[in-house]
């Protein structure tokens, strides 16, 4: 069965906007935050946050010390990937690589201190151990800590081969000077390093007519010759030597790569564990970083009710932001197994789904959340139930899809996976919104009642404490009333301070916005009026907050007002 | 022009042509030669030599049919797989992400000289990755890269990087290539539309994709000013372009910046190419066979 993924829930809570701060240096960090995590174990999440809570010590500690901060990074950064399947060879490169991680790895312990770097699991290179055998062979070859060749020093037949190459080359390129130099004084040409030239007929003939021996020339084109200084016999001789010895060179070489190919193998245990270790660090380091960055808190694990203290909803904080619009953090405390949450349009109840899950989350990632306070608990999987940014649910089709998607969030589907840690299917947190939207109001609040009631009996747990937990935002206030369920709202429109705006003109006396501002200006006015709060709800509201909007925005009046006049004659 | 050792130091030198054979190789080996010579002289790192994908002559080199193109001196930086570094007893400096169907690339360092066959990343991004790694790392200054025209685009995103342009000609294919030297030099000219265009104006157009003789003519007839991305976008002929410029400006977004044109000819003579092309200003940016020695010119 495949690793369980939040994936419609992950889409909807807007997490991928986040994610992207979120970034872990090395190739595995990288690897792991790609996966994006959804963790099932608490006792894993509760390590991960200790370790984010390490790294926040770290970044603290160093905080007057920017350098050092700088080299904590720097050596994740060149952290190469690398084999880490044992191998009776390995080629130059993956011998490169696994240097310059063994480079950086030292780096970065020694950045982070010894006590420290042994809580996240990175242990020094033991005396003896085939680690430590391997990094000092392979130290060994290369100019620097990081680069790599295969040195003189490996090998005595290896240091005698080059050795004799290297006085075949010097021999070649005497012989080479010395033979340009002659083309110059016999016959004014001057190759001066070039393989070949291309000269023109007469004084092809002249140099092939004095001294055919010494060059070779061939057409160009009818006027021209592309001619070749030949080697002198002293230099084939030396061509020749430098064959062999390139031979005696190649099986020198291949001696010393099997032999540090052994050393590499045997090492490989310990290598695979300092990588997990880095691994490891290296995410506790990011999530430390994006925490301080976002003001992030631990979450509580240990939480029957689900709270939240000023919870920022960072990707819509953001928008609001680029809008110019205020942005309300979100304060409360759910404690039921069902949770239903009325509002009017624009009221704010898909952004409270929408915090919900993103907190929830990003708490089951192993990472902070945004927010002064919050309480949840672990579940198995985390499901939204409703229509996603670009789908449009609409007629058979659509009612179809949320259907499908409300029986895979009750766990009706055999195929289900798991969450990573979770040994059995578990509890659920499922997000509805406006389910049932695309059918007929009068079934739309039926179904959903059935389906609130479902929740509300302690679905999937003998308590609501370890059962599924629920929120269903809705337009539909005919929804039963049922035990086991709470029922909240937004607090919506503040029509006292809309009442104070008209009063100061800020609103004009038919209480409609200044359409100045266009519609984008429109809503920033509503913006500015709305309370988007979570508050009681006790069934006795009559007129939600509609018409009131549809009035600030400018709507005809006379169509508000027989709006009004049929909510009344319908006693709704 | 294109013949001193500070031509290519402490640059970026995509070395491009229209065609296999056409002496790109050939000519960035002169290049690197008098590149080394510079640096020796100045105390600075030897040349890094890259090519991008690998041609014939790599493959060849696999059955053993041909020999190594490239000739390296210790201290160079060359840029292909592990096994073709071998003969210069190299230093691995850098690994590339991923692989080519020959193997893993590396940057390495010559320890010694040899010939070596270069192999190179196939994906522009990759190109641009490793010559950004060997300047950003200090591994080296002057970067020769031997690479086809619709690699230039990469040139365009590295600080410095300029591109030449090498052909050869014959006199069977004398027009064709005076036709395509005047193209590239009309090509390399083209102004920038940052600078010179108000993009909001009426009759401005920008184009996401390629300026072809079919999506020229697929444009509005009140488009006064057409932006492509960079040069290499425009696939028109040289007539064509004439004939598009006449009634519209052409603006590049990305300026490419053009160190030259590099013409060795066969069958005719240097002088017989420039009276053929006849225009001053583009002969100005012409430099003819490094490899072939001259009556009065000093090698």
């Amino acid at each position: 069965m495949d690793t369980y993924r939040p994936t419609e829930a992950w889409a909807f809570a807007q997490l991928d906007d986040f994610w992207e701060r979120y970034g872990p240096l090395t190739p595995w960090g990288k690897d792991a935050a790609e996966a994006r995590p959804f963790i099932g174990d608490r006792d894993e999440l509760e390590r991960r946050y200790d370790d984010v809570e390490a790294a926040l010590g770290f970044l603290a500690d160093r905080e007057g010390d920017p350098s050092s901060l700088d080299r904590a990074s720097y050596h994740l950064r060149r952290m190469p990937r690398l084999a880490l399947e044992a191998k009776s060879s390995y080629e130059l490169i993956e011998l490169f690589q696994i240097k310059k991680f063994i480079a950086n790895y030292r780096g970065a312990r020694s950045v982070l201190g010894e006590p420290l770097a042994l809580r996240f699991g990175m242990e020094g290179l033991a005396d003896g151990s085939a680690a430590k055998a391997l990094a000092v062979e392979l130290d060994r070859g290369g100019s620097d800590s990081e680069t790599f060749y295969v040195a003189d020093c490996y090998d005595e037949g290896l240091a005698a081969a080059r050795a004799r190459l290297a006085t075949a080359d010097a021999a070649i390129r005497n012989e080479r000077v010395r033979a340009e130099a002659a083309a110059r004084l016999d016959f004014g040409v001057g190759f001066d390093g070039r393989e070949f030239l291309v000269l023109p007929k007469e004084t092809t003939r002249a140099m092939m007519a004095a001294a055919g021996s010494r060059f070779s020339a061939e057409p160009f084109d009818d006027a021209r010759y592309v001619v070749r200084i030949l080697p002198s016999d002293a230099a084939l001789e030396a061509m020749s030597e430098r064959e062999q010895a390139l031979a005696d060179e190649r099986l020198a070489e291949e001696r010393v790569i099997a032999r540090i190919s052994g050393l590499a193998a045997a090492a490989m245990p310990e290598l695979s564990a300092a990588v997990a270790s880095t691994a490891r660090w290296d995410l506790a380091r990011a999530g430390a970083v994006m925490a301080n960055e976002f003001r992030m808190t631990r979450p509580r694990l240990d939480s029957d009710a689900l709270k939240l203290e000023r919870a920022r909803f960072e990707p819509c904080a953001w928008e609001c932001g680029r809008l110019g619009l205020g942005y309300t953090p979100l304060s409360a405390d759910f404690h039921s197994a069902a949770t239903v949450l009325f509002g009017s349009n624009m009221g704010g109840k898909t952004v409270v789904l929408k915090t919900i899950l993103f907190f929830q989350l990003l708490a089951q990632a192993g990472l902070f959340v945004p927010a002064a306070r919050f309480e949840t608990r672990v579940y198995s999987r985390v499901e939204y139930v409703g229509e996603l940014t670009g789908e449009r649910l609409a007629g058979l089709s659509g009612f179809g899809l949320e259907l499908w998607r409300l029986m895979r969030a009750r766990g009706e589907d055999d195929d289900t996976p798991r969450a990573i840690g979770a040994d059995s299917r578990g509890a659920a947190l499922v997000a509805f919104d406006e389910l049932a939207r695309t059918t007929g109001s009068h079934e739309a609040e039926a179904l959903l009642s059935a389906v609130v009631e479902s929740y509300a009996g302690g679905r999937g747990g003998a308590t609501p404490g370890n059962g599924d937990r629920a929120f269903f935002a809705t337009h539909f206030r005919g929804v039963a009333r049922l035990p086991g369920a709470e029922y909240r709202r937004m607090r919506g429109l503040d029509r006292e301070a809309v009442a104070t705006a008209i009063s100061s003109a800020e609103v004009r006396p038919d209480a409609t916005l200044d359409a100045r501002g266009g519609l984008e200006g429109r809503l920033a006015g509503i913006n500015k009026y709305m309370r988007y709060e979570v508050v009681d709800d006790d069934g006795s509201g009559t007129e939600s907050d509609a018409l009131a909007i549809a009035s600030l925005l400018g709507l005809d009046r006379r169509i508000v007002e027989r709006a009004r006049y049929y909510l009344t004659k319908d006693g709704l | 022009m294109l013949d001193r050792p500070e031509d290519f130091l402490g640059r970026v030198t995509f070395v491009t042509g229209p065609e296999k054979h056409c002496g790109k190789t050939t000519f960035m080996n002169r290049a690197a030669l008098l590149a080394r010579r510079g640096a020796a002289a100045s105390g600075r790192p030897g040349p890094a030599l890259l090519t991008v994908g690998y041609d014939g002559e790599a493959r060849d080199l696999l059955s053993g049919a041909r020999k190594p193109a490239v000739p390296v001196e210790r201290g160079d930086l060359i840029v292909t797989t592990e096994r073709f570094a071998r003969p210069c007893s190299p230093e691995i400096l850098e690994a590339l992400p991923g692989s080519t169907a020959l193997g893993r690339l590396c940057v390495a360092r010559a320890g010694r000289p040899a010939t070596v066959a270069l192999v190179g990343p196939e994906g522009n991004s990759l190109v641009a990755w490793a010559v950004r790694r060997i300047l950003d790392e200090g591994l080296g200054e002057t970067v020769l890269v031997d690479g086809a025209i619709n690699r230039v685009t990469q040139a365009a995103s590295i600080e410095g990087a300029r591109f030449v342009y090498a052909l050869r000609v014959d006199a069977a294919g004398l027009e064709r290539s005076v036709s395509r030297v005047r193209r590239m030099a009309a090509l390399v000219d083209l102004p920038l539309a940052g600078a010179t265009a108000d993009e909001s104006a009426p009759g401005h157009v920008v184009m996401a994709g390629a300026l072809t003789a079919e999506t020229a003519a697929r444009l509005p007839a009140a488009a006064e000013s057409v932006v492509v991305d960079d040069f290499t976008k425009i696939f028109l002929s040289d007539a064509e372009l004439a004939a598009f410029t006449r009634g519209r400006r052409l603006l590049v977004a990305r300026r490419v910046e053009f160190g030259g044109f590099v013409v060795a000819c066969r069958g005719l003579t240097d002088d017989a190419f420039l009276e053929r092309l006849a225009d001053d200003s583009i002969a100005s940016m012409v430099a003819f066979n490094p490899y072939e020695e001259r009556p009065g010119r000093a090698a």
